[in-house]
């Protein structure tokens, strides 16, 4: 049950994904539909993760801010844990990953896969 | 902060404000929550505050209806966003202000912090009816 769980999670993730982009370009918030820059950049980090998290890789949920950027986020719901990539729309900017538990929290330029692995495991062991 | 000519009432810590969920993206259907993402400051609209309206006011269909589409209605206590170093201040009979965020190009951790404590206290109120 739990092998199979996991194993659905870059699936579940990549069709959350990809369901943005079939959404309408903009709604009387911003901009809905995500970009093609954070899309891919969203797209490239979960794949590389999974490269090396394999059947570990946990699923994240996917929303547009409202300039068209992507956040993947997974949450612990057990342990309030939570992880959240951030794609923003604009290629000058840094993708960068939240982490939180209920004590503690920070934000750090994502520039290694091993940094978003990490904080992956973290959310898995907890 | 006036409005109609005279100084509004400070909103009581018991108050319920509630905020309108204008994307589906912003609820979480599994768990039947609301995601932090509903409470971000969109620095490109120059927005002051998080908009809210007062329960003594509306009801949330009502708070829905204001909107052109509306996937559903989170419900706030006022006092709780106090705790959070945030304030709620009213400014008309109906409509009120979540103030104290940062924009999260100016300071992304505390702007997702923020969020998720806000949507850790939020409680989807209403949503509509599935035909």
């Amino acid at each position: 049950m739990v092998t199979s769980f996991k194993t659905q999670g870059i699936t579940t993730t990549l069709q959350n994904l990809v369901a943005l982009l079939e959404l309408e370009e903009e709604d009387d918030y911003g901009i809905l539909r995500p970009n093609d820059y954070a899309f891919k950049t969203a797209m490239n980090w979960a794949l590389e993760a999974h490269t090396i998290l394999k059947n570990d890789f946990p699923q994240a949920s996917a929303s547009t801010d409202h300039l068209g950027g992507v956040r993947l986020t997974w949450k612990n719901s057990d342990q309030k844990l939570t992880v959240r990539l951030t794609c923003p729309a604009d290629p000058t900017q840094p993708a960068d990953l939240y982490h939180s538990s209920p004590d503690d929290y920070a934000v750090e330029d994502l520039t290694s896969v091993a940094t978003l692995v990490r904080w992956l495991e973290w959310l898995n062991l907890a | 902060m006036t409005f109609s000519g005279r100084k509004p009432d400070r909103l009581e810590d018991e108050a319920t404000v509630y905020r309108a969920l204008l994307r589906k993206q912003w609820i979480d259907a599994t768990a039947g929550s609301v995601e932090p993402d509903a409470f971000y400051l969109r620095k490109n609209k120059n927005e002051i505050g998080l908009s809210v309206n007062l329960a003594t006011v509306y009801t949330p269909e009502q708070c829905a209806a204001r909107f052109q589409t509306c996937y559903g209605v989170a419900s706030l206590v006022v006092g709780q966003v106090r705790q959070l170093g945030l304030d709620v201040v009213a400014d008309s009979p109906s409509h009120a202000n979540i103030l104290g965020l940062p924009y999260r190009e100016d300071n992304r951790e505390l702007a997702d912090r923020l969020a998720e404590l806000l949507a850790q206290q939020a409680i989807l109120s209403w949503q509509p009816k599935l035909i």
